[in-house]
């Protein structure tokens, strides 16, 4: 009697909301806080292989989303933190199209890591375990392609921006905050165009412009609650974190200074703070997606995108 | 080596353009620039002007600062150029100084016996080294090539490139155009070329445009294109082999215009990893080559919207 094949389907869930993102990395992440200050570096590090590849902000974009995403379902271990950046990175360079050799890659993460003498021995295993990785991460993100490809946070600034008809100063700014929102989760939450939105709007707080306005919720097709729930987040980032931003030091000369304060002030202006509909503590450990810590060895494991080919299996099954 | 030895190496690069030319990224141009005698300071943004397959995107324009002298970041990667054929643009810097009117004279008289569809590499270089000798203005040879050989030989390269009454050579139209447009409105190099040249050079390419016009025209009513082939015949293989680079230059193209230049590391001591990052100009670049807000990006935000609603799963 041969023993029974295994199969396990999975519908691809590319964005979680909060407390879904808490409960699932309470399988992965031991300590909060060193992945945090970890986040903090592989962010630099990945910048600095974007700067010396030419690479431009979208694949930077990606790989952040990628390297959360991976710990979600993987657990965190900081000593292989640099190379799983390493694997995002490669994995993004394909997702957005911006081709780069897996060779020079891999040798610029090592370099930059402080290593000059690179044999080709070492090449060759950081590769081995780089391909690993990467089937890890296209598991974790269930192999969903069409998330990342097209659409991203820079571009949609700059084309919200100009159909809004936002001055060209709001638009960078929001340009330079998007920079720090890479550090959060947010970008594990809602598509990117959300995310574009609330910077916009936060830069236009901060610019006293006031012109992003009610309506300019419907015209841009996007739901208030998530636009708002980001754009608290991201000033909460400020207000509590105010020291680890970039943003301070990199303010146009021609705009008010930002200070903890002045984030303060925006905030208390924009009424209750907004969150997007969320699950209680209670209801979400039935959701098997987030409360089963990922298991590898099923035989065959499945990604599908949406929820009909789902419902197809299901009934498929329950007529056997 | 004496004149005939040079023409004769220079006649194999010009040759061999098509496979050279497009292989060159520009890490490598001014990498190799600092093993060859040349003084020449040449920023890598230089080569922005006329990128590889000689079309400009606004993504290819970089800021115009002036600290960008020196060639970008020193890290070593492995080298990547085809070392069976010689890199051409390293070739001309090398030996210019000694050879350049037999380069000049052979330039034009090889592309003359090419067929009027294998002559756009040779133009392509020929703008690259333009620009090239431009950047290098103070030193006099650099001046007297432009000002003597160069710049007046501009019209008969775009004679050869685009012949009168010749339809086939219309596709070598948008690609010249291009050219033409970015030498003449850069405002750097245009400076040094005579008014007139200019006028004259425009006009050939509105002629050529309208010729163009004229014979579009004709299909729509007559369902036929008939001409005085101004070039002979045209073989077979010829054409082939033009579609395969065309392609080729197509490839390349895409393989390298979503590069973002950023003032490197070495060039400002003091700069952290976002400061280089957030570079003003980088967005300026993108506020620049992005359009507002289209219905299909409006129906991307929706199903985007959707797909994250479904994954919420409430």
């Amino acid at each position: 009697m041969s023993p029974p094949f295994e199969s396990q389907l999975c519908l691809s869930r590319p964005y979680l909301t909060k407390n879904q993102i808490t409960y699932t990395q309470r399988n992965t992440i031991n300590d909060r806080r060193t992945y945090n200050q970890k986040k903090l570096s592989i962010l630099n590090f990945l910048s600095e292989l974007c700067l010396k590849l030419e690479l431009p902000r979208k694949t930077l974009e990606t790989s952040m989303y990628f390297y959360q995403r991976y710990h979600l379902f993987n657990n965190f271990e900081t000593e292989l933190c640099y190379t799983i950046a390493t694997s995002c990175l490669i994995l993004s360079c394909k997702q957005v199209e911006t081709f780069k050799k897996v060779n020079d890659i891999a040798t610029l993460s090592l370099q930059i890591r402080n290593m000059i003498k690179i044999s080709t021995d070492t090449l060759d295993s950081l590769k081995k375990m780089l391909y690993q990785i990467e089937i890890r991460i296209l598991e974790a993100c269930n192999f969903d392609y069409r998330i990342n490809n097209n659409v991203h946070i820079d571009e949609y600034i700059v084309k919200i921006g100009k159909i809004l008809k936002f001055d060209y100063n709001v638009c960078e700014l929001a340009w330079l905050i998007a920079y720090d929102v890479l550090k959060l989760d947010v970008i594990l939450m809602v598509p990117p165009p959300t995310i574009a939105m609330a910077t916009l709007k936060l830069a236009d707080a901060l610019c006293d412009q006031r012109n992003w306005l009610p309506g300019s919720y419907d015209v841009l097709g996007a739901q208030k609650d998530l636009v708002d729930d980001i754009f608290f987040h991201i000033i909460n980032f400020y207000i509590n974190a105010f020291d680890l931003c970039d943003l301070k030091y990199h303010i146009p000369p021609d705009i008010v200074p930002i200070s903890v304060e002045r984030f303060m002030e925006i905030k208390s202006k924009m009424g209750p703070e907004v969150t997007m509909p969320d699950l209680t503590d209670g209801d979400i450990k039935f959701d098997y997606f987030l409360e089963k810590s990922r298991d590898f060895t099923t035989q065959e494991r499945r990604y599908i995108l949406s929820n009909e080919v789902m419902k197809e299996e299901d009934n498929a099954l329950k007529n056997i | 080596m004496d004149s005939l030895e040079a023409r004769l190496r220079f006649i194999t690069v010009l040759k061999t353009l098509q496979k050279t030319l497009n292989v060159i990224n520009i890490s490598e141009i001014t990498s190799n620039n600092s093993n060859t005698s040349t003084t020449a300071n040449i920023p890598t943004n230089s080569f922005v002007a006329v990128s590889n397959d000689g079309s400009l995107s606004s993504s290819s324009t970089t800021p115009s600062t002036s600290s960008t002298m020196n060639s970008t970041g020193v890290f070593t990667l492995p080298q990547t150029s085809d070392t069976k054929y010689v890199n051409p643009i390293e070739f001309y810097l090398k030996n210019y100084k000694e050879h350049y009117e037999d380069f000049h004279q052979c330039l034009i008289d090889t592309m003359k016996k090419f067929n009027v569809l294998d002559r756009l590499p040779i133009t392509i270089y020929y703008f690259k080294i333009i620009n090239m000798l431009y950047y290098d203005i103070n030193n006099e040879i650099s001046l007297k090539i432009l000002n003597e050989f160069m710049i007046p030989s501009l019209i008969e390269i775009a004679t050869l490139i685009l012949p009168e009454n010749d339809v086939m050579s219309l596709t070598n139209l948008p690609l010249s155009e291009d050219l033409v447009n970015n030498l003449l409105n850069s405002g750097r190099i245009s400076v040094i070329i005579p008014t007139d040249l200019q006028t004259q050079l425009r006009n050939l390419i509105e002629a050529r445009k309208e010729f163009k016009q004229t014979i579009l025209n004709t299909y729509d009513t007559t369902q036929l294109i008939s001409h005085e082939s101004g070039s002979g015949t045209i073989e077979f293989p010829t054409i082939l082999n033009r579609m395969e680079m065309d392609r080729d230059r197509h490839k390349r193209s895409k393989e390298t215009n979503w590069k973002v230049k950023r003032p490197s590391s070495s060039s400002s001591v003091n700069s952290t990893t976002s400061q280089l990052m957030l570079n003003p100009a980088e967005f300026k670049t993108q506020w620049n080559s992005i359009n507002a807000l289209t219905a299909e990006d409006l129906q991307e935000i929706k199903t985007l919207n959707s797909t994250a609603q479904e994954s919420y799963l409430l």
